[in-house]
């Protein structure tokens, strides 16, 4: 980096841009991260323990993360879908379909958690009918990965569109002449091409999904070991005033969550290197 | 294998492609499709290809109906303009996909494939470029990675878009001879489309020109040059002076000039016609060479090349064209603005309607 400023790169500023970069993800994002580490410092090593391996911690954390990629697995494979449909074809209502696909942006998520449940209560119009075929859903497993879902599907759709929308149509022209078949051409030449922006919008929907609290409280029925969530597990220990201990799990779930989103961006890294290997300058 | 198009027509929209084309093309021939943009050359190519199908009309490859059949199952190459690679793939795995997506019963073994991709990469001369990926090649070497990929299927048809058009002049010149000596050693039958008409004259066995959806003439490249149908292939193939004449007898006179041209089109005495003199049959002298001649004025000289461009004007100020050789320039000690006399040594008339 220093070499590129000490070379007078011909885009000028980057000094400056870095500079205020810098500033600016420490002032928004790092510093109040940061606090979360000096107070969780307040406890002993036995006390931050005892709180983050606590039974009912260790099961939050497999609600939260489990369901969480569950959700963004369904939401990769149905927003890929919804994307495909939305680029490749022409529809009647299609700028309204397009417009819908926002929707769980811009609702209040305590709006979406309390209309989800009303829907998938045992009582509610599709609760009803699952509840008389065994399954339950509000209150349990599957409506956190539902109200997870909801909130994710946007992310998805959004970051496949510009991707789809600029595959060349002669790449699949060519693999039909080839001898391709339709579903050779899409598993062998299509998909390739679009993996690294679905796996970015597999993570940007799971780390949406981790975050979620507002929609997963009114659904999951919040039973401690069985569906409560981590965030709603801290909400709880401010409740009760245990300011270190709600920190103390914060603190472990950001590194837990950053663990997985740097191992899946490395992930990324490699795959698009694979494709524009830059060991050679490309014309 | 041979190709058969008839009578196809192809529509988008109330925009008329091709207007009951057919078109013959024997085995083992080279023929190049010419035309300007929008002309219909690249919709004739995709229907052959079966990536678009014609509104009416049908295709016949080797005496079997092909009009309905699959891309995949008419035994077709196709190289597109900008290359189309796979960008993922390294170029042994570009020209091996071919053979890798055959069903499992007709596909090579493994070995088998790397020994056939191997070879048309010799054949390409990109031997060391197996383990590159396309973004790392120049536009030549991709064009030869795309043609390597196609005939990787051993097709019966080798289709080819405009291919050296996204290609710098020097690239062009090479990759185009390349592809005449490559054809004359694998003998595969080809239709290539192009708007270069150096190119297709130079490459092809024989041409088609193409103009607004029809068909204007098919002919060896000698015979379409120097024998034009019509007015429209003989401006195609070339720069070209044009006059308005008269056809009275067995002479032509140019409207305007006192210079006459005698030539042998008696059945359209009379009639009006287009007159037609290539910049290169247009002599230059100081005086009066006969009574073809006609005065003009030098507007511009362009000595750089071959030939000496000279831009001239008539007198009624109509521009004309001469090329003559750097000799001729020298004897005649040419300027600019001096009045000189132009002389036809040969010339073209369509009659107009």
């Amino acid at each position: 980096m220093a070499v590129a400023s000490r070379h007078r790169s011909i885009i000028p500023g980057f000094g400056l841009t870095l500079g205020f970069t810098i500033m600016y993800l420490s002032l928004i994002v790092l510093i109040p991260l940061s606090t979360l580490y000096f107070k969780a410092a307040t406890l002993s090593w036995s006390e931050f323990w005892h709180t983050v391996a606590s039974a009912r911690a260790l099961a939050a954390y497999r609600l939260s993360f489990g369901a969480s990629a569950l959700a963004a697995s369904i939401n990769t494979i149905f927003g890929l879908l919804a994307a495909w449909v939305l680029v490749r074809y022409r529809f009647p209502g299609k700028a309204l379909v397009d417009a819908v696909v926002d929707l769980p942006f811009a609702l209040p998520t305590a709006v979406a958690g309390i209309s989800l449940t009303a829907l998938y209560a045992p009582t509610g119009l599709l609760g009803r009918r699952f509840e008389a075929g065994g399954i339950k859903i509000a209150y349990a497993y599957p409506g956190v990965v539902v109200a997870l879902t909801f909130i994710g599907l946007p992310f998805v759709v959004r970051t496949l569109q510009p991707v789809l929308r600029d595959l060349n149509p002669e790449i699949e022209e060519a693999a039909a002449s080839l001898g391709a078949t339709r579903r050779q051409t899409f598993l062998k030449v299509l998909f390739p091409l679009i993996f690294p922006a679905a796996l970015t919008g597999f993570t940007l929907a799971f780390a949406r999904a981790l975050g979620e609290y507002g929609s997963v409280v009114f659904i999951s029925g919040n039973m401690p070991m069985r569906t409560e969530i981590v965030p709603l597990l801290i909400m709880t220990k401010l409740e009760e005033y245990d300011y270190a201990g709600a920190t103390a799990l914060a603190v472990s779930m950001l590194a837990i969550s950053f663990t997985l989103l740097l191992c899946i961006n490395l992930l990324q890294w490699w795959t698009r290197r694979q494709q524009h290997s830059g060991l050679w300058p490309s014309q | 294998m041979s190709i058969q198009i008839r009578n196809v027509t192809k529509r988008f929209g109330n925009f008329v492609a091709l207007d009951t084309v057919s078109l013959d093309v024997a085995s083992g021939e080279l023929v190049a499709l010419l035309g300007p943009s929008g002309s219909g050359k690249t919709t004739l190519l995709r229907i052959i290809s079966g990536l678009d199908a014609p509104d009416a009309g049908s295709m016949i490859l080797h005496g079997e109906d092909a009009t309905a059949m699959r891309p995949r199952e008419r035994g077709v190459g196709f190289v597109f303009q900008h290359y189309a690679l796979f960008r993922h793939m390294t170029v042994f795995q570009n020209v091996g996909f071919g053979l890798r997506v055959r069903p499992r019963k007709l596909r090579p073994s493994k070995a088998a494939i790397r020994e056939k991709v191997f070879g048309l990469l010799r054949l390409v001369q990109l031997e060391n470029f197996a383990t590159r990926y396309p973004a790392q090649l120049s536009g030549g070497q991709r064009q030869r990675v795309a043609l390597a990929r196609a005939l990787a299927v051993e097709p019966k048809v080798l289709l080819l878009d405009e291919p050296f058009g996204a290609l710098d002049a020097k690239v062009r010149k090479e990759l185009r001879r390349w592809l005449r000596r490559l054809h004359d050693e694998i003998h595969v039958t080809s239709v290539f489309v192009t708007h270069d008409q150096e190119e297709a004259l130079e490459v092809a066995d024989r041409v088609v020109i193409v103009n607004e959806g029809r068909i204007e003439q098919i002919g060896a490249p000698e015979e379409v040059y120097h024998h034009p149908a019509n007015a429209f292939v003989l401006n195609f193939l070339g720069d070209v002076n044009l006059f308005h004449g008269r056809i009275h007898g067995d002479e032509a006179m140019i409207v305007g000039h006192a210079g006459e041209e005698p030539e042998d089109h008696a059945q359209h005495a009379g009639r009006s016609a287009q007159v037609f003199v290539r910049p290169h049959l247009l002599d230059i002298s100081i005086d009066a060479a006969g009574r073809n001649s006609f005065p003009a004025k030098v507007i511009h000289i362009n000595p750089a090349g071959p030939f000496v461009k000279v831009e001239l004007a008539d007198a009624r100020g109509a521009p004309l064209q001469a090329d003559i050789s750097q000799q001729r320039y020298r004897e005649l000690a040419l300027e600019k603005n001096m009045d000189v006399f132009v002389t036809p040594k040969e010339i073209r008339t369509f009659a107009t309607n």
